[in-house]
């Protein structure tokens, strides 16, 4: 879809986007302490925290993805809001004390605080490497999507825009200025949500009529012809003799035969979307040409789960199908309290008791924003401005649908919203090469000027490298690609910190392997899985070498497995038993 | 904006003892509940389908409540969680 630039749109996105800036270069000239550039010093307010939090989880996966997932397909996005928070739930309860008991900067300096072991900083390091880039692709596909409505530029150009100034904002600030725009962001995101939902509920429902139906609800194709994009046959664009993918997301009956409803109650909203009828689109490529057609749908059918392709398996007879769903369901739980960005910020504040209340507080926010992601889904899904060809744009798109203003400051937010993210990613990585994979290598103690030097150079490395990610991406849902960094995730790390502080028998060696395996075998899973044959490589997903795309369900056990092995088969000295 | 600096903490082990074993509890009733969740989805997807409360399917009811639970239970633990003397005196 081709899109109108609007000149108050972008002096309102412009204005929020150079706020942050500011705040981040004003906040940044204040960190000069390594402690000051990875931890914020443990300095940060337990409430500041806790709602950053939230500002670094609720990444352009939840907003742009889970609203774009269920826009498209229904309740199948929400099982990830259910999943995202239930993550929440392992790192309150089993994970955030003792972490900032044991840590300092990173990761692996809770892993490694009893043993001192360079195996366990190269893994723990390396595995931070993994998970932060996989879960760069997604903010950067998002980056891209959301600068395409507003300025109609290029995704390519919209990733190397945030990879730019994320790459700024890292090197010239750090923790600090990350958790302030995090708390503003974070706060932001979840009152503008709860203003749109309010919008929304007021109003309602609307049916397209017969005429409209047989003009909305018409097949859409595209094809290429020498470098040029038709649609319907004609040339794609908005002049005159030229033609634009129409904008989709419509009713097509209420209950009762109603042309709409006026203001629904939240209950009552879901209950008169399952008794209406909803178009929902979908696309064939066939020799290069690509057909969207409309169909016709019960409510009550988006309402449940098993419409998104990837979930579909749920109804049917293949256990493998099933297996996939569990072991997704299984990497969003274990996922969370092993992502290296969430981790890091339980080194922002005092104490334990801080790490908890600020715990609590983002679990509350996190919590309050996934329920509304079902009400902002099956707003877009009605909105009638949906862009057929990007499920990632529903949430802004729905915003546009009640007024420019509303989608400016949508789209600021969620453009903040990947530049604080990928800004948390980014220092948690640069914190993972200065901190530890150095130390590694040189074997003198590096000065606070050093760290933070090799931090910002990393720092450009890993920026450009997300950008180049961003850009090779371009078509997936980002919900869905981050289903993939919890695995990883969730594979490497979880098992490792959760033997090290329940299992007294835990060795140094045990954690090193531990985390190698589940890296090394969940990024192999999914290289060899099905949905990348068909997305990334282009090929048939039936010859994929793996059973089923989503590895948590083997790849999780197999790295406990190895630990419990590895330990067993490992000296139990008194260097090497895990203080308790 | 000063929130007071990092601090390593002097742990009573009987505070310690209590809260992690407060927090296995806990974690392990929402574990049961997120497992017979996912498992219902997997295994019996058309009992989400069943209208039961207010009009709604089962799928959005134990959705929200899911997300209601999670947010409960954090609060739980929060209110039942013992603090140690010393992190009770750095607070003052």
């Amino acid at each position: 879809m081709i899109y109108e630039t609007n000149t108050t749109a972008i002096l309102m996105f412009s204005t929020i986007v150079g706020f942050t800036l500011w705040l981040s270069f004003y906040l940044g000239s204040k960190a000069r302490s390594a402690a000051g550039f990875f931890a914020a010093g443990g300095s940060i307010h337990w409430f500041v925290n806790g709602v950053a939090f939230a500002g670094d989880y609720l990444s352009a996966a939840s907003f742009l993805g889970i609203c774009g997932m269920i826009a498209f397909y229904g309740y199948d996005g929400f099982l990830y809001s259910i999943g995202y928070l239930a993550g929440w739930i392992v790192a309150l309860l089993v994970i955030a004390e003792p972490l900032k008991r044991l840590g300092k900067y990173t990761f692996a300096d809770a892993l490694d605080a009893q043993f001192q072991s360079r195996g366990i900083r190269l893994a723990a390091s390396l595995s931070t490497l993994a998970v932060s880039i996989f879960y760069l692709i997604p903010q950067m596909v998002g980056a891209g999507a959301l600068v395409q409505p507003l300025f109609n530029l290029p995704h390519w150009v919209g990733v190397t825009i945030v990879g730019t100034v994320v790459i700024l904002i890292v090197v010239t600030a750090g923790m600090v200025s990350t958790t302030y725009i995090q708390f503003i962001k974070g706060g932001l995101l979840v009152l503008f949500s709860a203003v749109l939902t309010v919008l929304i509920l007021n109003r309602g429902f609307t049916a397209l009529d017969t005429e409209q139906q047989a003009l909305m609800l018409k097949d859409q194709v595209v094809t290429q012809q020498e470098g040029k994009t038709f649609v319907d046959g004609v040339p794609q664009g908005l002049g005159e003799g030229e033609k634009d993918l129409r904008p989709v997301g419509h009713l097509v009956s209420l209950p009762e035969g109603k042309t709409e409803t006026g203001p629904l109650g939240p209950f009552e909203f879901f209950r008169v979307f399952s008794n209406s009828e909803v178009a929902l689109w979908k696309k064939d490529v066939v020799d290069g040409t690509t057909t969207y057609s409309a169909k016709t749908v019960p409510g009550s059918e988006v309402l449940r789960p098993g419409n998104y392709p990837a979930f579909a398996g749920i109804r049917g007879d293949k256990l493998m199908a099933k297996l996939n769903f569990l072991s997704l369901m299984l990497a969003l739980f274990c996922g969370t309290a092993a992502l290296p960005h969430i981790l890091i910020r339980y080194y922002t504040v005092r104490d334990q008791l801080s790490a908890r209340k600020s715990t609590i507080v983002g679990i509350t926010t996190i919590g309050l924003f996934y329920v509304m992601t079902l009400y902002l889904g099956i707003g877009a899904m009605t909105s009638g401005a949906l862009d057929v060809t990007d499920t990632n744009m529903a949430a802004p798109l729905l915003a546009k649908s009640f007024n420019n203003l509303l989608f400016a400051a949508i789209s600021a937010i969620a453009f903040t919203t990947v530049l604080g993210t990928v800004s948390g990613l980014i220092i948690a990585s640069s914190g993972a090469v200065a901190h530890d994979l150095v130390s590694i290598v040189v074997r003198e103690p590096l000065n606070d000027h050093s760290k933070i030097r090799i931090a910002k150079i990393t720092s450009v490395v890993v920026g450009i490298i997300a950008i180049a990610l961003g850009i090779a991406f371009q078509s997936m849902n980002v919900g869905y690609l981050v289903g993939w960094a919890f695995s990883v995730a969730a594979s490497a790390n979880l098992p490792a910190l959760i033997m090290l502080l329940f299992w007294e028998r835990t060795t140094k060696q045990g954690i090193t392997a531990s985390i190698l395996v589940g890296m090394v075998s969940s990024l192999a899973w999914i290289l060899m899985s099905g949905d990348t044959y068909k997305s990334v490589y282009g090929w048939d997903a039936e010859t994929s070498i793996v059973p089923f795309s989503q590895p948590g369900i083997v790849t999780i056990p197999l790295s406990f497995l190895t630990l419990v092995v590895v330990s067993l088969v490992t000296p139990r000295n008194q260097e090497t038993v895990v203080a308790k | 904006m000063d929130h007071g600096e990092n601090v390593k903490e002097q742990e009573d082990p009987q505070v310690v003892a209590w809260n992690r074993r407060l927090g296995l509890i806990l974690f392990a009733i929402y574990s049961a509940i997120y497992a017979a969740y996912v498992l219902v989805n997997t295994f019996s997807p058309q009992w989400m389908d069943q209208v039961s409360l207010l009009g709604l399917n089962n799928a959005v009811l134990t959705g929200f409540g899911l997300i209601l639970a999670a947010i409960v239970i954090a609060f739980l633990y929060g209110f039942l969680c013992r603090v140690s003397r010393a992190a009770t005196e750095a607070g003052r």
